[in-house]
């Protein structure tokens, strides 16, 4: 509700809105100061130019061949000096102000080692070497100013790192670690081994051999070597078991472990022995007479066999012949005193020579025998024997592949000028895989009697 | 005619002696006795030996039966010499006699000679004893042969085994220095 004082005069209302925006507008302008002076116009000028610089990585990567290796530089910015110049109306005076800008860049590198080399962008190089050694990355970096600044420039850092490697290679030099799935092997073959090192000095090789593996086997001496060093940078041995093999070596270059490995297939020779025997008998021969396994004409058992050999391999079959417990033989004279044979070594016991020689044609066969004169009445014979077939392959050693075990025993007496007994043996025994090898303290036939005859 | 007497008798004496310092013909065997014939000659050429160096001889057996199989034994141990006996005339007039002695306990690796067959095998005489003189030596081996085998008697696993013994004939062998 409005009143109206006397004398008052009336206002227009426009008249008054019009007063109230006037007197808004010139508190405002006063208060802030923008008024009289308006920027007009503004200039931008480059004082002077930014640059940036690499700094060198500070770290020295060592790996394994086959590692990753991530080596970082870092840059120096120095920004641009810009000059900036405000124009004002009424006559206001310029303003100057100066700011700066960082300049753009773009760093790529290049990694080598040995024949090998990658190359990439970035501050930080990522990669995976192929050689091994002393490497270097190369950083280089193109920088370019912002305008109102347009001054380029460039900058340059080298990186070290080291690549070691551990490779197996073979008796020829030929790295066979890098193609580990194509290795094959016959069992009995000389396996020579060395770990080929690359990018600084190695130590504390630690060799691992999957499989029966041995040293050597003197098949002379019937004496086998199971144990071969495991701690050189070689490592020599056979294999003796067929299969799916793995090799690894691992040695220390300057507190890194590195390690190679590599697998091998190996194979061994179909083989089969088929054992033939004949009957133990007692002969009279003129005033004599002799206790056989096979006869007076026949051999006692003849081993027979097959032997094929994988493609790509050559070798032949070795035979030893062995008895784990000694043969005893008796004889019995005429006033009734019984002889008897008795080792004078530790069994086993090896029938030598070995490799066992006596053939007929390319079949072993053996015909174990005593002989009596006319001064004996009785006779007796027992032994059981086991015949080994082995592979020795070109350049290796034997080592078994399957055997056969045999007897024979027979005892015989005269009575009235007429000899009788009873007597046994194996028939046609079936032969039987083996990684077994035939080995002996003595010899067989390294007996006396007792009494003595 | 007298002449040709005297050359007849110069070439006779003169290829006898050939014949006696060079060795044997291999043709010459001892007398067979139950259709085995024995015969021993140097392996290789008939040169002259050597005193000293190896002397390879070669006992040659013959079954001149068509039906009659023959066995030798032969002692695996002692396989060169075991089952023969060697007489042996040196030069000197010494006679060294070695006789078998194949191995009570043994492994017998002898053959079978069949019918018209013959086998060979060697003698290392070098291990009977050493022909150390010059001169003119005598040989003769002897050795058992068992059979033949038809003639058999078998009673179970016994079995009744002819044997006999057969000589060689005697082998003259010139040892030059």
């Amino acid at each position: 509700m409005t009143t109206w004082q006397y004398g008052q005069k009336r206002r227009d209302p426009f008249q008054l809105v019009f007063i109230v925006v006037l007197s808004a507008m010139l508190v405002s302008g006063v208060a802030f100061g923008r008024f009289p002076c308006q920027e007009t116009s503004e200039d931008h000028g480059c004082v002077s130019d930014g640059w940036v610089t690499l700094v060198a990585p500070t770290n020295s990567p060592v790996v394994c061949l086959g590692n990753s290796i991530t080596i970082t530089a870092s840059v120096t910015v120095a920004n641009s000096q810009n000059q900036t110049v405000k124009h004002f109306n009424n006559s206001c005076p310029d303003e100057v102000s100066y700011g700066g800008d960082a300049p753009t860049y773009v760093v790529t590198w290049t990694a080598s080692v040995g024949g090998w080399s990658t190359n990439g962008t970035g501050l930080t190089a990522t990669f995976t070497p192929a050689d091994c050694g002393a490497g270097t990355v190369s950083f280089g970096l193109n920088y370019t100013n912002v305008s109102p600044c347009n001054g380029t420039g460039t900058s340059s850092t080298d990186g070290n790192f080291t690549v070691l490697s551990l490779k197996i290679v073979d008796g020829s030099g030929k790295d066979i670690s890098s193609a580990n799935s194509n290795n094959t092997a016959i069992v009995g073959q000389s396996m020579n081994l060395t770990a080929q090192t690359c990018g600084g000095t190695f130590s504390n090789y630690v060799w691992s051999v999957d499989g029966y593996a041995i040293s050597n086997y003197d098949v002379v001496n019937g004496i086998l070597t199971t144990d071969f060093p495991l701690t050189n940078s070689g490592v020599m041995f056979h294999w003796v078991d067929d299969g799916s093999k793995s090799v690894t070596c691992s040695a220390d270059c300057g507190g890194i472990t590195c390690s190679a490995n590599v697998n091998f297939n190996v194979v061994k020779p179909a083989a089969k022995i088929d054992a033939k025997t004949l009957t133990v008998i007692f002969t009279t021969l003129g005033s004599g007479g002799l206790l056989k396994f096979g006869g007076p004409f026949g051999q006692g058992i003849t081993f027979s066999n097959t032997l094929t050999v994988p493609a790509s391999f050559s070798g032949t079959s070795v035979w030893s012949q062995v008895c784990a417990s000694a043969p005893v033989f008796t004889l019995t004279d005429t006033s009734g005193v019984t002889h008897t044979t008795v080792q004078n070594g530790s069994s086993p016991f090896g029938d030598l020579p070995s490799p066992y020689g006596i053939f007929n044609g390319v079949n072993p066969f053996d015909s174990p025998d005593i002989s009596v004169d006319s001064s004996f009445v009785g006779v007796s014979a027992s032994g059981s024997y086991e015949m080994f077939m082995m592979f020795q392959p070109s350049g290796g050693c034997p080592v078994p592949l399957r055997a056969v075990t045999w007897s024979w025993s027979g005892a015989f007496t005269k009575s009235s000028g007429v000899w009788s007994g009873t007597s046994t043996n194996s028939i046609d025994p079936p032969d039987y895989p083996t990684t077994s090898f035939p080995t002996w303290n003595s010899s067989v036939k390294d007996y006396h009697w007792n009494p003595s005859l | 005619m007298r002449k040709h007497l005297y050359c007849y008798l110069i070439t006779f004496v003169a290829v006898t002696v050939q014949a006696l310092a060079s060795g044997l013909s291999t043709n010459e065997w001892g007398v067979g006795t139950n259709n085995v014939k024995m015969s021993i000659y140097l392996a290789g050429s008939n040169e002259e030996i050597k005193i000293g160096k190896p002397l390879k001889l070669i006992a040659r057996f013959k079954n001149i039966s068509t039906n009659e199989v023959f066995h030798l034994h032969q002692a695996r141990e002692l396989t060169e010499v075991a089952d023969y006996s060697f007489f042996i005339d040196f030069p000197s007039g010494k006679r060294v006699s070695a006789l078998s002695k194949a191995p009570i306990i043994g492994s017998d690796m002898g053959s079978n000679i069949g019918p018209n067959e013959t086998f060979e095998c060697e003698l290392k005489v070098d291990k009977v004893c050493q022909l150390d003189e010059v001169g003119t030596y005598k040989i003769i081996v002897q050795r058992e042969i068992w059979g033949p085998f038809e003639k058999r008697k078998e009673k179970g696993n016994v079995v009744e085994m002819p044997t006999f013994t057969i000589i060689s004939n005697p082998l003259l062998l010139q040892i030059v220095k």
